[in-house]
């Protein structure tokens, strides 16, 4: 099977996407004649022509409002914010209007948009190119959330999510745009939406991911050696909890990894999730793994995000506890 | 029927008396039930509520201008406007009062009307953040080759927004078959229009290439004749357009505004400045409209309005399992949980 | 001055009465002389002193419940001492309590105040039973880590403990009916009874008594307003045959030697809500029928109501069980260990020659030959056929 980056897989399901429904369309900044910035949207305008594919004005509250019109509408918009970082201006459109809708009009409206943006570091972005602020969507019940980890999970991921009839935040981890290449079947299929993957089996600890972080984990694992379970959350918003529990009930220990800053990150909500159902199976606290509780830096990135050293630390903490 | 029997009168080229007869009807029902709403407020039998009265002209004008294929992406003082076109008066009684028939499930506060199948939108309170949305809404006419064209409707204070900024600018550049409708009623809650901005809202279009007409909207000819412009405007070049109807708000923002706060009502209800009365004088004028059925029409409106709130308010509350339903298409797990634990 | 708490008395115990004070203050100690006596439910420590100097002030009067961590004796020192962790005890104190360690009451098992230890330990410890204060924590602060309570059990299993067997393993699920962890009163008797029947080499021997003349005497009595029981008869027919067959008044003890008292407690077991309680009549050779008859209803009121104090649970020396008022006309009581004997007294039986009742006597084969026990109830049954005889 021919092997894809993310990149690459995206452009593919956006393709695929197009050419299948007629009412789908893809609307942002420089995605059109330039390709997008990472190249993600490369070739459509060319083969689906301007009205399908916008170059819009440098207005997020504009693209991501007026694609909810859109999509309340008919139309099967997919909007790009150019980074995560950027996606502020737009933040009252999405959780007042596009999480909102179906409920205040008791289903008369609904809003089947999908927002499609890169997060995370690793591309030496500083402060305004590197954020993760998946918190800041998970906690907004109306929206799905989601984001893969490689090139296979993200053409199927897309293609699923362009089936939702509900809001869809889709998470790109940019730092894997290129970095990893998968076999990724031609043609349409699908990874099923609120369910994660377990990467790796074992018996003595848990280890829950998901995005960019996910290379990371499995290099520890593989390289140490770990007798563990290593979950790639992949939709965040609904959070698969019954692999989680099943996993924790069986090791006992949790450790959880991800780039997004530790307070209020997404570690906190699974670890209240993980004490509600299973306390009890513990040996250990549950423990995290972060991005710091600081903007994030230019120089010094290596030092700031996770790294497997100090993922190896806070395993063996929970190992030997 | 007019009263001078024979052939009906034109107006404008375009209306006949009768038009004209049920555009004051409807305008009289509408400030009617606004009033009552207001009562009700203060009776304890409705929550809130967001006066329209000063906006029954460039409401009735617009309805009078509206295809079936227009959709308005209105906003919380279009009560008349969605009398004009036909909303059923209990559906708005059931939205008022939050009982278990409106059709939103008193998810929302009044007057967050919800009427798509009348062509209409679903209110949400942050001012102007619909107005993206009805270029939105343009784009999918478009795209789908639909008819009709889209009214997005809002108040002086809305032009201040980045939503509005936004959606102007989008629609410029996309070439959208929209009318942006300003109903300037001279005050944003507490700020007079002088401090909101400083450009003559009608000229605010041009920033975005977009044409701009301004009039009288307390005169049901001088309502007319603007928004024939505009709406004609849109119609053929498919472009947008900004039109500015100068009203007055006469009663407070809302049931949780006191207006004696800042300032002096300058035309007050039933006055002689009061649109509703010029709009009748004129039609009296033009032999449309006798005393008789001007009372008529009156008490007509107040019996009418007072038997069905009062069958209205038999409805039961919205059970509380509809807390938790909508949200999405279908429920996740979480709202499942919280549901069989919580309610 | 130094302040002297309570220390965690190595069971989990949040609190002990305070038996006997071995100091007042003004006393001068020496380093590890007993000071004080403490008893938790049924467990007595003697707490050393651990330092040397001058009892300034003590906290608690004999009676008084103190709190483990809170201030016990002020010891005025001349040198400045430092603070011993408070899990010293003497080696004969840690011996003993560690023999007893697995007899706890409800609270130490679930309330482990102090204990540090992951949520998965101390779900395993309640399942096996185990008291985790038995357990060394190596980890920071004394937590006990997993590979500390694992070792623990591996020790158990190798070990062969003189104390209750516990489950070594969990039992399997019950697959029809419910399953219950036994808890509190429930468990004490269970671990008691155990214990009871698996040291002691018991045999009974019974005999039939004629009570016509004892029913007869207590509607006098009745009549004269004296409300007088079964039991206290009892008791009063039993202190005076112990008085002549001291062997029944004994203890064996677990070094193969046995003690024969020369003081008189006998416990009435009594039935309450949570289970059989032992209530003691301290000195009952010392007490007439009615301070008997009062005595015992008190104990055995309160003990229904679960008001009985420490002291009057423990330190008896032979037992009375009577469940005739319920029903039975015969049983094989167990004794109430570390005794060595205990009379059952059973139904009374309408026949038509008189009214009659049996007695049993279980006894400790170790000491008591079948002969001595046999004139022993014997001796009894005479006092009861001729109540009169209790008088002299």
């Amino acid at each position: 099977m021919r092997q894809l980056n993310m990149v690459q897989a995206l452009n593919e399901a956006l393709d695929i996407i197009l050419g299948s429904d007629p009412y789908s369309l893809l609307l942002g900044e420089d995605i059109g004649r330039d390709g997008g910035v990472f190249r993600v949207t490369d070739g459509l305008l060319q083969k689906y022509g301007k009205e399908r594919v916008i170059d819009t004005p440098l207005n997020e509250l504009g693209i991501v409002g007026t694609a909810i019109g859109m999509a309340a509408y008919g139309l099967r918009p997919i909007a790009e914010i150019q980074f995560q970082d950027f996606i502020f201006p737009a933040f009252d459109q999405i959780v007042n209007q596009a999480a909102k809708i179906r409920y205040r009009s008791g289903g008369k409206f609904n809003a089947p948009v999908i927002i499609r943006t890169p997060y995370g570091g690793g591309i030496r972005g500083g402060l305004y190119h590197s954020q993760s602020g998946e918190s800041y969507f998970v906690h907004t019940a109306g929206l799905y959330v989601l984001t893969p980890s490689n090139p296979y999970d993200a053409k199927g991921l897309l293609l699923a999510a362009h089936k939702l009839n509900d809001p869809v935040i889709f998470l790109e981890p940019k730092r894997l745009y290129r970095s990893v290449k998968s076999d990724v079947p031609e043609g349409e299929y699908n990874i099923p939406i609120g369910k994660a993957k377990k990467l790796r089996e074992g018996e003595e600890i848990t280890i829950i991911t998901y995005g960019s972080m996910v290379p990371t984990v499995l290099n520890v694992v593989d390289r140490n050696k770990l007798d563990a379970d290593v979950i790639d959350l992949i939709t965040l918003l609904p959070m698969d909890v019954d692999t989680i529990i099943s996993s924790v009930k069986k090791t006992g220990r949790v450790v959880i990894v991800h780039e997004a800053p530790r307070t209020l990150g997404l570690g906190a909500e699974i670890s209240a999730l993980i004490s509600e159902r299973a306390i009890e199976y513990l040996y250990a606290p549950i423990l995290r793994v972060t991005g710091f509780d600081t903007p994030f830096p230019y120089a010094n990135e290596e030092h700031y995000l996770p790294d497997e050293e100090r993922i190896m630390k806070y395993v063996k903490k929970s190992l030997e506890y | 029927m007019g009263i001078h029997g024979g052939g009906t009168l034109k107006f404008l080229n375009r209306f006949d008396e009768n038009e004209l007869l049920n555009a004051y009807r409807v305008a009289v029902y509408s400030r009617t039930l606004d009033n009552r709403i207001m009562n009700a407020q203060r009776q304890g039998i409705v929550g809130f509520h967001t006066p329209s009265a000063g906006h029954e002209i460039p409401q009735v004008a617009m309805g009078m201008l509206l295809e079936k294929d227009d959709i308005v992406i209105n906003y919380y003082r279009d009560l008349t406007l969605l009398l004009f076109r036909g909303v059923p008066v209990e559906s708005l009684l059931d939205h008022f009062l939050a009982n278990s028939k409106d059709s939103s499930h008193g998810r929302n506060m009044p007057d967050h009307y919800n009427y798509r199948e009348y062509g209409f939108y679903s209110v949400q309170s942050p001012v102007a953040m619909h107005l993206p949305f009805a270029v939105g809404a343009a784009y999918a006419k478009i795209m789908k080759k639909e008819e009709g064209i889209v009214l997005a409707n809002t108040g002086d204070g809305g032009t201040s927004t980045g939503d509005f900024h936004a959606a102007l600018n989008f629609a410029s550049v996309w070439k959208m078959p929209i009318v942006f409708v300003i109903e300037n009623n001279g005050y944003a809650i507490s700020l007079p229009t002088s401090e909101q901005t400083k450009a003559p809202i009608e000229k605010k279009g041009e920033a975005y290439g977009i044409p701009g007409i301004s009039f009288d909207g307390n005169d049901i000819f001088s309502a007319l004749e603007g928004f024939m412009k505009a709406f004609e405007y849109v119609r053929t070049q498919k472009s947008p357009i900004l039109v500015e109807a100068r009203i007055y708000r006469i009663g407070p923002h809302s049931t949780s505004d006191d207006p004696k706060k800042y300032r002096k009502d300058e035309i007050v209800q039933g006055s002689s400045d009061d649109p509703i009365v010029r709009f009748r004088d004129k039609l009296k004028s033009l032999g449309i409209l006798t005393d008789e059925l001007d009372n008529e029409i009156r008490k007509w409106a107040v019996d009418d309005i007072e038997k069905k709130l009062e069958d209205r308010m038999k409805i039961p509350p919205p059970p509380k399992e509809t807390i938790i339903s909508d949200v999405y298409e279908n429920p996740t797990w979480i709202q499942e949980e919280e549901r069989r634990e919580w309610l | 001055m130094v302040t002297f708490k309570l220390p965690d008395i190595g069971e989990g115990i949040q609190e002990g009465e305070i038996v006997k004070w071995y100091v007042q203050e003004g006393d001068y100690v020496k380093k590890n002389d007993v000071i004080v006596e403490i008893m938790t439910d049924k467990v007595t420590v003697q707490i050393p002193s651990p330092y040397e100097g001058k009892v300034a002030k003590i906290y608690y009067k004999t009676g008084e419940i103190a709190k483990v961590g809170t201030p016990l004796v002020d010891f005025s020192t001349s040198d400045s001492v430092q603070e011993p962790p408070s899990k010293e005890l003497e080696p004969s104190q840690q011996k003993e309590t560690k023999e007893i360690k697995e007899v706890v009451s409800e609270k130490s098992i679930i309330d482990y105040g102090k204990i540090l230890a992951s949520p998965a330990i101390r779900k395993r410890a309640r399942e096996l039973g185990i008291n985790l204060s038995s357990i060394q924590g190596t980890g920071e602060n004394g937590r006990i880590t997993t590979e500390d309570f694992n070792n623990y059990i591996n020790q158990l299993k190798q070990k062969k403990v003189e104390t209750v067997p516990t489950a070594t393993t969990v039992q399997p699920t019950v697959t029809r009916g419910r399953r219950f962890e036994m808890h509190g009163l429930r468990r004490l008797i269970s671990e008691k009874m155990t214990k009871s029947k698996q040291t002691i080499p018991h045999f009974t021997v019974a005999e039939e008594v004629n009570v016509t003349a004892l029913l007869e005497l207590r509607e006098n009595l009745k009549k004269s307003n004296y409300n007088i029981s079964f039991t206290p008869f009892f008791v009063l027919a039993s202190v005076k045959a112990l008085k002549e067959f001291p062997y029944l008044n004994a203890r064996c003890l677990e070094d193969g030697s046995y003690e024969i008292l020369d003081y008189y407690n006998i416990g009435i077991a009594v039935d309450t809500p949570d289970g059989l309680t032992v209530a003691v009549v301290k000195e009952a050779d010392k007490k007439s029928l009615s301070q008997l008859a009062s005595e015992i209803s008190d104990l055995a009121e309160r003990a229904r109501n679960n008001k009985l104090k420490l002291d009057e649970v423990k330190d008896s020396t032979f037992t009375v069980t009577n469940v005739g008022s319920i029903g039975g006309i015969f049983s094989t009581p167990i004794i109430n260990y570390p005794e060595v004997a205990i009379l059952g007294v059973h139904r009374v039986r309408d026949e038509p020659h008189g009214k009659f009742m049996y007695i049993t006597l279980s006894a400790d084969h170790r000491l008591i030959d079948g002969a001595m026990a046999a004139r022993f109830i014997v001796r009894i049954k005479n006092y009861l056929e001729n109540p009169i005889t209790l008088l002299v």
